[in-house]
This record gives structure tokens, sequence and C-alpha cells, in this order.
């Protein structure tokens, strides 16, 4: 095996010092040191200044010695992370080796991974072979499971038992029945959200496999410096068994996490964890996550059922199990395919119930966006405010039941469920210890107004400022808090002299619902007014001013109460959600 | 203490690695090559050499008393370097007074004569800038 070129290193070029960089002091100090040292074994030799051997060998090598005692040092400086941390690297390809030694990356996540949805054109049940592979282009990706046998597709309705390699498809419209995989393997030329995949097994009825989002490379996006800071944080332990290694474990294992936090007992938000007889915590982890693509915004065409009564009481609503692809973050709106004047949003006409699939594990909110989280919306039909008369035209199925077709946009995050399975996967599941996968708990920003003073004459970089205060708020994750200073950074590189306030309007989503359920509750979709009457409303936190969005913390102050939801957010799972054009400029010129 | 002599001859120093100087001979070598260096030229030393040589080329010494004036500031900052940075040991062994008289002064060329008193005896050399 060749050795690498960083075990014969050209010592001199990657760490000798210039002579200029050498100081009066360094030289004569070593002078000093190799004359003493010297004189030991030749104490009649004449070395003392002015001599020949001292002025043209002692002093030459005194030079000699203070480079390398500088090299030495260089050196090991690469072996010292908090150096390297720091950005003060010497030699790159040794330090990158180095850091090797610690396992920053292990191998598979150093793989691509990405999202792609299987399209079927039949609802039924699949087995899918976990050998199986998807091309594209030239890249070979396999199945990225985390529980052992073949990855299970079910039909549509399907409770799959979790912590299986479970799939659920859903009715996409047209006929067509979808399911998103996750998948890994080394890619060479990017693979873009859209890119179509081959796969090596026949899969009947299979449609196609397309990249939903584009893939992460998996090659860690950090600068060495980022690298060592990360081994050092991490060396004490990269686990799910306490807070910090747990998001170390994450890191290492989804380099392209934008954020990563865990609560334990103790902590404020951590609702989960009652305390038992012995007044002792039960060992529950909530660890919350998401990706880059957290804020990704999709579509999907539902079927929704019109009740005119449920057994012989009046209903005159819409309502429906809501079967969407992804885990929903928050529900943009809701529109007619019939009449895309009609529109819903959530908490305008648009009721979204949550309830729990397990009680014991995620109780209430705490299910939220994780695949324990029923979620079913209801609305009235839509009237014309003069005339009275329905908006909506319904059509009726075989049995009878009148129906129509609309359009759900929602945020969800694609990684999140590889991320959840793999929390929740028997090879790193810590004994003894509830973990549960969530996502941070978004606060949707529906107004972003920076007013700012710009000096006459002076050309602003707006789409500048707005790319970075996007990229800012994305990236605004535990452990650090919003800070409106970061705002004005941005504003003055935009070209402003002063910044005079930001104007916002948010609200904390605690789930995509308006509606909670209670374990108990009536099925909507059997007993609407019964679901609605023991239906709670979660505590409703608006943000008015930008002060307000590094929020400390917000507990569920009805917890220990029959309305109690289990709302919480702290610094520990609070994330920004927003769209781009919420963000808007306000401009005073003096 | 023994060294390699040193052999000047008018155009600067010589190296003969197959003699060897002891002692006096050794104190006397460096003194001259003291003198004849330029002040601040070694960063080990920053009082090493003198200002003889500079003021020479600079046109400082532009007679037999300007060229006198300045061997004396360099004879006395020759002494004071040697008893600075002389070994303990060897402290005792230095000379007493160094002395550099002009013996000749001509185009491009001064010529000193450069005596010490040793404890012992006085010995004399003689140096061509």
């Amino acid at each position: 095996m060749p050795e690498p070129s960083f075990w014969q290193p050209d010592l001199v070029a990657l760490y000798f010092p210039k002579l200029t960089e050498l100081t009066d002091t360094q030289v004569a100090a070593a002078r000093a040191r190799l004359e003493s040292y010297l004189r030991a074994g030749w104490p009649e030799v004449d070395m003392r200044p002015n001599s020949p051997l001292g002025d043209l060998m002692l002093t030459p090598f005194a030079y000699l010695l203070a480079a390398m005692e500088t090299a030495g040092g260089r050196f090991m400086s690469d072996l010292d992370l908090e150096q390297v941390a720091q950005g003060k690297i010497y030699n790159c390809d040794f330090v990158r080796a180095f850091l090797a030694n610690f396992g920053v990356y292990d191998q598979a996540s150093l793989q691509s991974t990405g999202v792609v949805r299987l399209v079927f054109a039949t609802d039924a049940d699949y087995t899918v072979d976990r050998r199986m592979r998807f091309q594209f282009g030239s890249n070979t990706f396999d199945l990225r499971l985390d529980f052992p046998g073949h990855l299970q597709i079910y039909k549509v309705g399907s409770v799959p038992t979790l912590n299986t390699n479970a799939r659920v498809l859903r009715d996409i419209g047209n006929g067509q029945y979808a399911c998103d995989v996750y998948v890994k393997g080394d890619m060479g030329a990017a693979v873009v959200a859209g890119d179509t995949a081959t796969v090596d097994l026949v899969l009947t009825q299979l449609v196609s496999a397309t990249a939903l989002t584009d893939f992460a490379t998996g090659e860690p996006a950090s600068s060495l410096s980022v690298l060592a800071q990360k081994t050092r944080e991490r060396f004490s332990g990269a686990n799910l068994c306490a807070r910090n290694n747990a998001v170390s474990y994450l890191q290492r294992e989804f380099p392209e996490l934008l954020g990563v936090s865990a609560s334990v007992p103790g902590d404020a938000v951590q609702l989960r964890a009652a305390v038992n007889a012995l007044g002792i915590n039960e060992p529950k982890v909530d660890v919350y996550a998401r990706s880059s693509q957290y804020d990704f915004l999709t579509a999907q065409q539902v079927r929704i059922q019109f009740f005119e009564e449920q057994d012989a009481v009046s209903v005159q609503r819409f309502i429906a199990k809501l079967a969407v692809v992804g885990n929903p973050l928050f529900i943009k709106s809701i529109t007619s395919v019939d009449n895309p004047a009609v529109v819903l949003y959530p908490d305008n006409g648009l009721e979204i119930f949550t309830r729990s699939r397990s009680a014991a594990k995620a109780p209430l909110l705490t299910c939220a966006g994780t695949d324990y989280e029923d979620l079913w919306v209801s609305f009235e039909m839509p009237k014309n405010s003069s005339t009275g008369t329905d908006l909506l035209t319904t059509a009726t199925d075989s049995d009878g039941s009148r129906f129509a077709d609309f359009v759900v946009e929602y945020y969800y995050d694609p990684l999140f469920p590889a991320i959840s399975s793999r929390v929740n996967s028997a090879d790193v599941k810590p004994a003894g210890v509830d973990m549960l996968a969530r996502p941070f708990v978004p606060v949707v920003i529906t107004q972003f107004e920076v007013n700012y003073v710009k000096r006459a004459g002076t050309t602003m970089l707006l789409d500048q400022a707005k790319a970075e205060i996007l990229a800012y708020l994305r990236k605004t994750t535990y452990p650090d808090a919003f800070s409106s200073a970061q705002i004005g950074d941005s504003m003055y590189y935009a070209g402003a002299a002063d910044m005079k306030s930001i104007r916002v309007q948010a609200r904390v989503w605690w789930s995509a619902a308006t509606l909670v359920l209670p374990a108990d509750a009536a099925d909507p979709l059997v007993d609407y007014a019964s679901a609605k009457g023991d239906a709670v409303t979660p505590p409703t936190v608006l943000i008015g001013n930008s002060s307000e969005l590094a929020l400390e913390s917000y507990i569920d102050p009805l917890i220990g109460t029959g309305d109690e939801t289990f709302a919480a957010v702290d610094i520990l799972n609070l994330c920004y959600l927003l769209d781009p054009a919420v963000i808007t400029f306000s401009e005073t010129v003096r | 203490m023994k060294g390699l002599k040193l052999a000047f001859d008018g155009k600067g120093g010589l190296v003969l690695t197959d003699q060897v100087v002891e002692d006096e001979a050794c104190l006397r070598q460096n003194a001259a090559v003291n003198l004849a260096q330029i002040r601040g030229s070694d960063r080990c030393f920053p009082d090493k050499g003198t200002r003889l040589l500079l003021a020479g080329v600079q046109g400082i010494i532009f007679d037999t008393q300007s060229a006198q004036h300045e061997a004396n500031f360099a004879a006395l900052d020759t002494l004071t370097f040697m008893q600075v940075h002389e070994y303990t040991e060897e402290v005792a062994k230095l000379p007493t007074t160094v002395t550099v008289q002009l013996t000749g002064i001509a185009l491009g060329k001064l010529t000193y004569r450069m005596s010490f008193t040793f404890p012992e005896a006085a010995v004399a050399d003689t140096l061509i800038l």
C-alpha cells in the first residue's frame, strides 16, 4: 500500500518558519542553550561570540534549533484540536487523517443520503427486497433501513407496526399511491429533486421512483477547524445515553442536520418523564432533530368526505383523516381542486385535530410531527356569503358517500422519519431508556418587516440582506437563540445606515393541528360532535415583536388538569418556519 | 580555551582549519573580529561589533584625529563586549585594557594596531581595515 504523503512531510515547507519570522530573542535563547549544551561535552572549545566556531557554526545552528522548536510546536499544534478548531492548521493532509482516527464521521454517514418517492399504480401491500438498488445515472443507492427484514409497504389506511421497516401508501390522486423511502450510497454527480431512478428488481405496479429533494452529499461541508471542534465535543461519547451524547451521535449519523438537541428528565420541556412513586424521573429522552430540508413545502391531493350526518346527528362538514406522505409540521392551506378560489387556512374555518396513537409513548402534543400522530381535518361546506349557496360541488362514490378533492399544502421534514427510525433502532437505542424523536416546534413567522435607515444616494443590497436573514432564521437553533443584532449586521452589510425596528408577527404551532384530542376521544370520522366536545384547544402563543422570537420558555399552564395539552417550548426545541416572501423591508431615507 | 586560527590579510578574515589557537590568542582574534564587525549585524548579540568600519565607510572618519577618535570608542566597546559575554570561569583571564592605535591612513585603507594588557603580559596585534 503506498504510504500517504504526510508520512514523509517536507518539514521545512510545512512547518519551519521563515527566518524572518524568528525573533532575535528566540535565536539568542536558542544559541545560549545550544552553547550551554555543547560546552558540557567540549568545555575547552571556544564558542564565544566572535570566535570562528561560535559565529560560523553555533549561530547558524541556533537559527536551525529555533526553527525546529517552532516547527515542533506547530506539529504539536496540529495534534491539539483546540488549536485546529481555531483554524491554526499547518498540514491539512495530516490533520484530516488524524481526525479520521476519532471517527468524526463514520463510513456509513459519509455516504450520500436522500429521500426517494415511490409511486405505485395500485393500492396494495408490497414487499421490497432490502437489497434493491436505485440507479440515478451513474450513482447507485441502497435502501437505508434501520430494522431487520425487508421494506414492507402497506396499502392506504393501514396502521403499520412501529419500529419496523414499514411504510404506508398515501393516495396522491390520479389513481396513484406514494410513500417515501430513504436511500444511501456514493454520489458522483449530484442527484437533484425530480431525478428519476431505475431499480434493479422488478416491482409490479411501481410507476416511478423519484428523488424528492436534492440529495445530501454526506460529506461534511465543514472545514477542518469545524471538524476539530466537533471532535473535541464528541470524543467524550457519541451514543444516545445522555443529552450531549445524543446530539453528537445524531450529528455524526446525519451530517446534514440543521439542528439537534435532546431533553432529558428535569428539563422544562421534558413532559413525558413523570415522577414515579419513589420520586424518581422515568428515564425518557426526547431527541429533537431537523434536517436542512425541514421546511420542505409540498402539496398533495386528498379526497375528503362530506358528512351530512353521523348516527342521525346532523354534521354538514367535510371530515377526513389526513393521509399525506409526510408528517406535517404545519399545514399552510387546503385548496379546493374543483374551485381553487376556495382556500382554507388553519384557524380560519379549518379545524385540524391531532391525536396520539400511543398515549403511553407520546401523549398529547408530544406526538406532534412524529410517527405516533394522527391528524384529521374538518370544515364546513364553504358558502357564498351573499346567496348562501354551496361553493363546492361534491361527487358521490359507489357507497353513496359524498366527497370532494382538495390540495393540501404543508411543510414537513422528509428526513425526519429516517432520524426517528435511527433513534429507535435496536442497534443504538440505550437499554431502559424511552427515546422519542421529535421535530422542533416551529414558530411560524407571517411577517418580518425590517425598518431601516439609509443615507440618500446609497444603493441597498436588499436581495442579499433577505437571503442572509432567511439563512440566519433557518439555521438559528439550539444552543443559539435569535438575536436582532444579527439582522442589524445583515442590514449594515447591505448598505443601511441604521436599523430602527423589526416588525414581527408569528405564532408557535405546537402541531399542525388546531385542536388536541385526548387518547380516549372519539374518532371525528365516527362521531365529530363528541370529538369536538372532547378536543382541547392548545395555548395560543403569539409573537408580536422581534425580542419575543428568542422565546425563553413556555410550558402548558394547564398541565395536571383535564385540559392539558403538553404544549412546551424553549430554546431546546424551537425553530423558525417562514416563507421567504414574508421578509420585507421598510425604508427611511435621511 | 581553544579555537580555530584566523588570519587577517587586509581583505578579511580567513579560517585556518588546520591551526589551533589557545587562551589569549583566542581572545585577541575574537576581539579583532568584534572590532571590525558592524554593530547590530548579529541578531544573537545586539551589542556585538563596533561603529569603526561603518564610520570609515560613511566618511565619518576623514582625518587622523577622527580615525583615532572612532578607534578609541571601538576599543572600549570591544572590551565591554568581552567582559559582558565571557564565561564566568574565564573572566579573570580577560585583558584589563584594549587599545586601538592608528598606524596608517591612506586612500581606502586604515591601519590600526590593537594592543591588549593581560593580567600576565601585554600583547599587540596589527589590524588593517
